[in-house]
């Protein structure tokens, strides 16, 4: 088998739909993820269990469950909710709700790693719960806890091709469809492999710039 | 501001039914050195405690200038003014490692008391002038030696203008050479500012440059109150003598 220029070429402008269905199923979810984890992990630290429980029992529903469980219930179950959006919005919703779990999580750790002095030096110098959290807890909480955030949108990205199960075709799947159809799978597969590296390295630039400047304070 | 800017009384608290202070009375007269001294875990940092608000006693009342911080039906917003009269010097600085000093110092200054950027840095130089220390103004804690960092953790807790200062065993994380600079600073303060002042301390030197008044807090109870001479040369308990024994070696 040789590689077909041609080919190559007419699978392109599909593909490349196909691969911004990914990019946006992996910026808008992460993003969401990114987002959302952080109240929830919030929650996580609250001095009420009954806040703490529920956020945790629905926590560890969210982690322990196939995310293929979650994307069915939600593209079967919301529209018995009286709302039906598309299949494209309901797997980006998926993929938030199931990675902002772990989001929380790492964010839990990373707020529990700040030492109890802190909180106290802030609480006696008056600062309002809201203030500690946003001037004392978050910017020593959060720069630690950025390798592993990026380690959770990289693996988001990777599961994208879930999507196809409620009928969303990204890269991957598109990629899939284009080789069955010609019993060419070369070309797509290559094409998807590139892309994927290039979109890696196009997303590590401002990670590593991020990192370099928060490497700044020394500790 | 009445002149009696600490009055606690009847103050109890237990941790997990292990009784730690057990009727506390304790008044301190306005720009009072109250040195607190007595044995490990007799109850003198969960005093402090109280009194900075980290921690609620299970009974008893205590009223910081005008305000009530401690007591039945004291209201929130009362707490949180009495709260704001109190500053705290920790043993482990507990500086804001992701601040410079002057990051540090400024913080609370402006997010609390509501002072511009400017203002708060003048005055955050005043202080840190005060503590030697003006010339490390952009520098990171992580940079500073325990000495300067405790020093840091001075100026910060000045620069929020409290009325009552405590100082929970400020140099007993410190390598013994950078000892002095602290004990210099403190001392320094205490003769040129009418801040209340707290100190709890195991050195009996530090007391002594420091202190007009002297308390022994033992088992839960003051067991010793007068000036440093009475108490370190004439205690009234033998439980004073024995533990002054200990620590002077
Ligand atoms: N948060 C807490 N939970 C449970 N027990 C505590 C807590 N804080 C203090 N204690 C206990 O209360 C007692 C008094 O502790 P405290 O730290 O006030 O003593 P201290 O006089 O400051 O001692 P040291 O000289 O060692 O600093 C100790 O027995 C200690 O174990
Ligand atoms: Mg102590």
């Amino acid at each position: 088998m040789t590689w077909d220029w041609s080919y190559a070429w007419s699978c392109l402008p599909l593909l490349w739909q196909a691969g911004l269905i990914t990019v946006l199923a992996t910026v808008i979810g992460g993003a969401l993820a990114a987002v959302g984890g952080l109240p929830w992990a919030v929650l996580l630290r609250s001095d009420h269990a009954w806040v703490r429980r529920p956020a945790d029992a629905v926590l560890q529903v969210v982690r322990n469950t196939p995310l293929l469980v979650q994307l069915y219930l939600l593209y079967y179950g919301l529209p018995h909710l009286g709302w039906s959006p598309s299949p494209l919005v309901i797997g980006i919703a998926g993929l938030a709700l199931h990675y902002a779990a772990y989001a929380a999580e790492v964010y839990r750790a990373g707020f529990s790693a700040v030492p109890a002095g802190q909180t106290e030096a802030a609480r006696v110098l008056g600062l309002s719960r809201w203030q500690r959290f946003r001037h004392v807890l978050v910017p020593q909480a959060i720069p630690p806890v950025l390798p592993a955030l990026g380690n959770l949108v990289v693996a988001l990205f990777k599961d994208t091709p879930v999507l196809s199960a409620i009928t969303v075709i990204e890269l991957l799947t598109r990629a899939k469809l284009l080789g069955a159809e010609s019993f060419r799978y070369l070309e797509p597969m290559t094409l998807v492999g590139v892309w994927f590296l290039i979109a890696s390295l196009v997303a590590a630039w401002p990670l590593t710039r991020l990192e370099h400047r928060l490497r700044r304070i020394p500790t | 501001m009445s002149d009696t800017p600490v009055v606690i009384s009847g103050l109890h608290k237990a941790f997990a039914s292990q009784p730690v202070l057990t009727g506390i009375d304790l008044t301190i007269a306005n720009g009072q050195r109250l040195a607190l001294l007595g044995p490990s875990g007799g109850g003198k940092t969960t005093l402090l405690r109280v009194l900075s608000a980290l921690e609620r006693p299970d009974a008893g009342t205590v009223r910081i200038g005008d305000e009530r911080l401690w007591g039945d039906d004291v209201s929130a917003a009362e707490h949180e003014r009495a709260r704001r009269l109190v500053g705290m010097v920790f043993q482990q600085f507990n500086l804001f490692p992701h601040l410079t000093v002057m990051g540090n110092c400024i913080l609370a200054p402006r997010l609390v008391r509501g002072l511009g950027e400017d203002a708060a840095r003048a005055e955050a130089g005043t202080w840190l002038d005060r503590v030697g220390l003006r010339d490390k103004a952009d520098a990171w804690p992580a940079t500073l030696s325990g000495g300067q960092r405790q020093r840091v953790a001075i100026a910060r807790a000045l620069c929020m203008r409290p009325e009552v200062l405590c100082f929970d065993e400020p140099t007993s994380a410190l390598d013994p050479e950078l000892v002095g600079e602290v004990v210099t600073v403190v001392q320094e303060l205490a003769r040129e500012i009418s801040t209340t002042m707290v100190l709890v301390t195991h050195q009996v030197g530090f007391a002594r440059a420091v202190a007009d008044r002297v308390v022994v807090l033992a088992d839960g109870q003051l067991i010793e109150d007068g000036p440093p001479e009475q108490v370190f040369d004439q205690p009234n308990h033998e439980r004073t003598r024995r533990f002054l024994g200990a620590i002077t070696g």
